[in-house]
């Protein structure tokens, strides 16, 4: 079953093209990593798929609905994803509170709210920063405290922007050990971008490659890199070939 | 220069013995002041978040209007009430010329403005994030504005205070539309207008005091506002 499927994707700032005509498809229950260089149009196809934005051609399926002609339905299906930013923000209230925010939004009752946000604080390791600011956190506390707000909603898919980017290497270590366990126990479909490529082959079931707008490359993991498909891939990713060989390779 | 510390000796007195008059004409003051102030805030809470939050053609434009029309002149907004709901007006059947509710009325309209602008000022100067986290989060449109209301609380109550320090010393609009008809309509600002007029300065002095005091109290709070949010952002 697929739970996204995309299909030229456009999207522009002005006249300048972000997506040029984006297609994918995201089966239920998979780990999609997307990887591309900075300013590829990995957050800004993420947004659209978490439907913060709108593109301006091609059509979006995504959990079985046409989210493209029923903006209506909008509401419906972020109610079964979660999105967490690459600079996350904490609501001016307590680390407890910052958690239960998307349960009151669905108006759970207080008890469970209360056992759900507990829940999520304890699987990013912060349930003894409950009753602390969020705002005092640090950058990643901060982002563990965003993903434990996107797990206590427990959503089908969950996109993520660049999630560990401000964590140092043990914290990011524990976020993935989280998310590995989410997909693998919840069966959630993960959407996840990443500058962090040895990340990308520990996690990904699929792989997509951005570069100036377009999906240069999608496959399952092992498919894309080893060998990647083409040298500007192969560049990207690090392989360590010089340019003949790779080409004879291939 | 005796004249005057006499009045204002005088004055203090009228203060200290809480003079019926005196304190009638401040509770009147307060209460059509704050529920002004109350209108407009319920007014502008939504309709600023709605503005906020909508993308739509001219919406710069709208809001450099709001905006153009923070100094709109007390006289003129008293004048357009004034045609509106005197005995000749479109809405002059209601019978609300010279009346308190009509002073209410007015003063809101004066505030709208200053108030709708400054609360859609302190919602831009939020972080996009918390908005985007929120819808994204799922929350409805409503649900995201009663968190971005929530997250610029300290400069929405800001923007009322401000909105309430208008409305409590404009004259003009008070004047005009309210007649400073004795026990009635008469607020702080007409009677210190016509108790100088009069030569009484004493009164005119006293009504002044607390005009200056109900100003520091704002500025206070507004300063409190500012430390708690100073402290509050660290």
């Amino acid at each position: 079953m697929l739970h996204i499927e995309a299909h030229s994707l456009v999207r522009r700032a002005g006249t300048v093209p972000l997506l040029k005509g984006i297609s994918l498809q995201v089966e239920a229950g998979d780990s999609f990593l997307l990887i591309g260089p900075t300013g590829a149009g990995k957050t800004t196809l993420l947004r659209i798929l978490g439907l913060l934005d709108k593109p301006v051609a091609g059509n979006l399926n995504i959990l079985g609905v046409d989210v493209t002609g029923s903006p209506d339905r909008h509401l419906e299906i972020r109610r079964r994803m979660a999105f967490v930013q690459q600079k996350p923000v904490a609501f001016s209230c307590s680390v407890l509170e910052n958690v239960a925010y998307p349960l009151r939004w669905r108006k759970v009752s207080k008890d469970e709210m209360k056992t759900r946000a507990l829940e999520a604080l304890e699987q990013v390791g912060m349930s003894d920063f409950a009753g602390r600011n969020a705002r005092t956190l640090s950058g990643g506390e901060t982002q563990r405290i965003a993903i434990a707000r996107a797990l206590v909603t427990r959503p089908e898919i969950l996109l993520l922007d660049e999630p560990t980017a401000n964590l140092d290497p043990n914290s990011a270590g524990k976020i993935e050990d989280v998310l590995a366990r989410v997909a693998r126990e919840h069966r959630t479909t993960l959407v996840m971008t990443t500058h962090d490529l040895a990340q990308a082959r520990r996690l990904a079931g699929t792989v997509g490659v951005i570069m100036g707008g377009e999906l240069v490359e999608c496959g399952p993991s092992n498919k894309v890199f080893n060998p990647p498909p083409d040298s500007q891939i192969a560049r990207f990713i690090g392989f360590k070939l010089a340019e003949q060989d790779f080409n004879r390779m291939v | 220069m005796n004249e005057l510390w006499q009045g204002i000796i005088r004055a203090l007195e009228l203060l200290v013995r809480f003079d019926p008059e005196v304190m009638a004409i401040t509770f009147r003051s307060l209460g059509i002041s704050t529920s002004a102030c109350i209108i407009a805030t319920l007014v502008c809470l939504p309709l600023g978040s709605l503005i906020h939050f909508t993308g739509f053609k001219g919406k710069r434009l709208l809001v450099s209007i709001i905006q153009t029309f923070y100094s709109l002149p007390t006289v003129l907004v008293g004048l357009l009430v004034f045609i509106m709901f005197s005995r000749a007006g479109p809405l002059g059947e209601l019978g609300l010329m010279f009346t308190p509710t009509l002073m209410v009325i007015g003063q809101a309209l004066l505030v709208i403005p200053l108030m709708l602008g400054l609360i859609i000022s302190a919602l831009s100067s939020l972080d996009k994030t918390v908005a985007d986290t929120a819808f994204s989060l799922g929350a409805s449109r409503f649900q995201a504005g009663i968190l971005a209301l929530k997250e610029a609380r300290y400069a929405v109550i800001t923007s009322v205070i401000m909105g309430f320090g208008r409305a409590i010393s404009e004259v003009g609009l008070a004047m005009m539309v309210g007649g400073n008809i004795r026990g009635f309509t008469r607020t702080l600002t007409t009677a210190i207008s016509l108790e100088t007029s009069k030569g009484d300065i004493e009164l005119s002095l006293a009504l002044g005091f607390i005009l200056l005091i109900i100003s520091l109290v704002i500025n206070i709070a507004l300063s409190r506002l500012q430390q708690v949010r100073t402290s509050a952002a660290h």
